[in-house]
């Protein structure tokens, strides 16, 4: 049990300076100044409408973006619906049904995943009436057909199909009224092969092979391939982002000449977290869309000299000679100055000595991103693409930490050490607006998933600091970012 | 039938109510009636007045900014405010300087020679002395011997074991004993 014990000592102090000892106080009143100080300091943090318009505007762009996503799995959600009704006749539905009648697809054996193409029932009605009316179909494909049992081959109707359509597709046509000699004539392997990573088979029906004509509709066969195209260009691509961000600054505030700055450390990183919406407008542009997180930081090395000056020791109302020092320190954001008094006594100095500052800033930046970036594709191979993304950033500031560690010394001996923590953003821009731009190594690692490595870099238009004159015209930010993004086409 | 400390409670619990609700001359009145006791508080913890002055005005900030945080039902006004102010004032001084340790020098021969005018005994004086005890020792003697803390719960807010509270608190005694011998 830890009993307090007081000693008479104890109960002096206790009954002079205590609590309840208030009166006799009375001859150590402090400024009213002290009070307005504090109610200013209060009046200031409470005027914080800035973060409340700030999350305002973060959650419009967040809506916005899944706005954006939603329209864009709405369309093509919309286009295979399209694809869906078009290709589902009625009468190929009834057939899909059947017990008997199988639906076959005509499979890449390189290509296994490749999404095959949704063909309207129109542009399959074409397909089937065209291998319909040639005269150069087999007889056993058609007795097949009757009888509502699977077509023999793929091959055999993707020969007789091929054999009609030779003159649209300007391919030289079949010679002969045998199968066999069809199939060994087919006109160009890779157009078969081709059409073959695109196209799946319709299931045929009997009643649709003889009843239209055939010739005049095979030149549709291009628009079945646009079609197929367009689709796979529509599929956005949403994609997490992880990656770090190498922040720097570009000090313009700060004298050219100035030597006290001795390191500024470019090599702090902070994470990024993000996600992003890329969509293909054409063939190889696209349009990026992101929203990421980081963390930036630096840290600001300043060393300056000062030489003591006995004379500028001042009396202050308790009678003791008090010698104020100016100091500063540089960093990013702007010179902070402050004043350090030393008594006299305490010094011990010789006139004319030399005093060091050592100064110590760390800063902590807290950054949402949202990016705008089209892009094109240098590169395009099967699983393989490699582009740049260039375009437009606001990176909006929303949380801020500064430690700023002064220390003076004279020789080794440590003299005054000042710490100061700063949470205050109100002499720092909240938006921040910049162009970017990023190389992208993308893999495909199937129809569904792929992989990127970004690189890229930023570089602000508009000044980090809120309040820039001709002497300090402004520090800019500046950054250089590698990010991993894992990505899902819907 | 009212008696004079309820009244005084009443007109009390009005001004932070209305300094609650931003009234600045509740909030004057209320500074008015305390502030030299927390003024007091801030010097018996720091050496210079600048840094005492400091640590008013960061207290101040807090009180009235934490101020619907008050329950009256859980204990007084001075209390809680003398409560934030001890805080405020423990925050700076690690903020200050180095991390309170147990082996702190002593400062030998720092003391003033008293003015003769003065009573040794007088408030002034003993602030004076108190200040002028090396940082660790003023503010073991301050928790345990003016705001009322044990030593376990002065080892908990400083982070020293309980020994080093003791003897903190046994050498500061030992100097202020001595200076008040010669004084007296």
């Amino acid at each position: 049990m830890d009993e307090r014990k007081y000693t008479e000592l104890d109960k002096i102090f206790q009954s002079r300076l205590g609590r309840n000892n208030q009166q006799a106080l009375e001859w150590n009143t402090p400024s009213d100044d002290i009070l307005e100080s504090a109610l200013d300091l209060i009046d200031l943090s409470e005027e914080r409408p800035k973060s409340n318009r700030l999350v305002m505007f973060l959650s419009l762009l967040v809506v916005l973006l899944i706005g954006i996503a939603s329209y864009n799995i709405y369309s093509v959600k919309v286009l295979q619906d399209k694809l869906g009704e078009m290709s589902v006749d009625p009468m190929v539905s009834e057939l899909d049904e059947s017990p008997v009648l199988e639906k076959k697809k005509i499979v890449n054996d390189n290509q296994k995943n490749d999404v095959p193409l949704p063909m309207s029932s129109k542009q399959m009605q074409k397909d089937v009436t065209s291998i319909a009316s040639s005269e150069k179909i087999n007889e056993e494909v058609k007795v097949n057909k009757i009888a509502h049992t699977p077509v023999k081959t793929d091959n055999t109707i993707l020969s007789t199909y091929f054999n009609n359509t030779s003159s649209s597709l300007n391919l030289p046509a079949g010679k002969s009224e045998d199968d066999e000699a069809i199939v060994n004539t087919l006109p160009s392997a890779d157009a078969v092969s081709e059409l073959m990573n695109l196209a799946s088979v319709p299931t045929i029906h009997p009643e649709l092979v003889w009843t239209e004509e055939a010739e005049t509709e095979m030149t549709l066969i291009p628009s079945v391939l646009n079609t197929a195209k367009e689709k796979s260009l529509n599929t956005p691509e949403m994609y997490l982002r992880l990656g770090s961000r190498f922040s720097s600054f570009r000090m313009s505030n700060v004298d050219p000449n100035s030597t006290a700055l001795v390191n500024y450390d470019r090599k702090k990183f902070g994470p990024e977290y993000g996600l992003g919406l890329k969509q293909y407008l054409g063939e190889r542009f696209s349009i990026d869309y992101s929203l990421s997180y980081s963390r930036l930081n630096n840290e600001s090395l300043y060393r300056d000299q000062m030489i003591f000056d006995k004379d500028g020791a001042v009396e202050n109302a308790e009678g003791e000679m008090v010698y104020d020092m100016p100091v500063q320190a540089e960093s990013p954001t702007g010179i902070y100055a402050t004043n350090f008094n030393f008594l006299l006594d305490e010094l011990n100095l010789n006139d004319g000595s030399m005093l060091d500052n050592k100064t110590n800033i760390n800063q902590v930046y807290d950054v949402i991103s949202v990016s705008i970036k089209p892009g094109f594709d240098i590169v395009q191979s099967e699983k393989l693409k490699i582009g740049i993304n260039a375009g437009v950033e606001t990176n909006i500031i929303f949380g801020f930490c500064q430690e700023l560690d002064m220390k003076i010394y004279h020789g080794s001996e440590m003299l005054k050490n000042a710490a100061m923590e700063d949470h205050s953003m109100d002499y720092l821009n909240n938006f921040l607006f910049g162009v970017v731009g990023e190389f992208s190594a993308d893999y495909q690692w199937n129809s569904s998933w792929s992989s990127s490595l970004r690189i890229g870099s930023m570089r602000s238009i508009n000044s980090l600091r809120k309040v820039s004159d001709s002497n300090s015209p402004g520090t800019y930010l500046e950054d250089v970012r590698v990010a991993l993004t894992t990505g899902f086409h819907f | 039938m009212i008696n004079l400390y309820d009244s005084i409670d009443i007109v009390e619990e009005k001004l932070i109510i209305q300094a609650t609700k931003g009234d600045r001359s509740a909030v004057g009145k209320l500074y008015a009636q305390y502030k030299v006791l927390w003024f007091s508080i801030c010097q018996r913890y720091n050496e210079r007045r600048v840094d005492a002055e400091d640590c008013l005005q960061n207290s101040l900030v807090n009180i009235f900014t934490k101020l619907d945080q008050f329950d009256h039902k859980r204990g007084n006004f001075k209390n809680w405010s003398c409560g934030i102010v001890v805080n405020e004032n423990l925050m700076y001084l690690r903020k200050k300087g180095p991390e309170f340790s147990t082996d702190e020098m002593e400062r030998t021969g720092g003391f003033e020679m008293l003015d003769e005018r003065e009573s040794p005994l007088d408030p002034q004086h003993l602030l004076k002395m108190l200040q002028k005890l090396p940082k660790g020792y003023r503010t073991v003697f301050n928790l345990y011997v003016l705001e009322g803390y044990t030593h376990q719960e002065i080892s908990d807010i400083l982070k020293i074991s309980v020994g080093a509270s003791k003897s903190q608190l046994s050498k500061a005694r030992k100097l202020l004993q001595s200076i008040l011998e010669v004084a007296l």
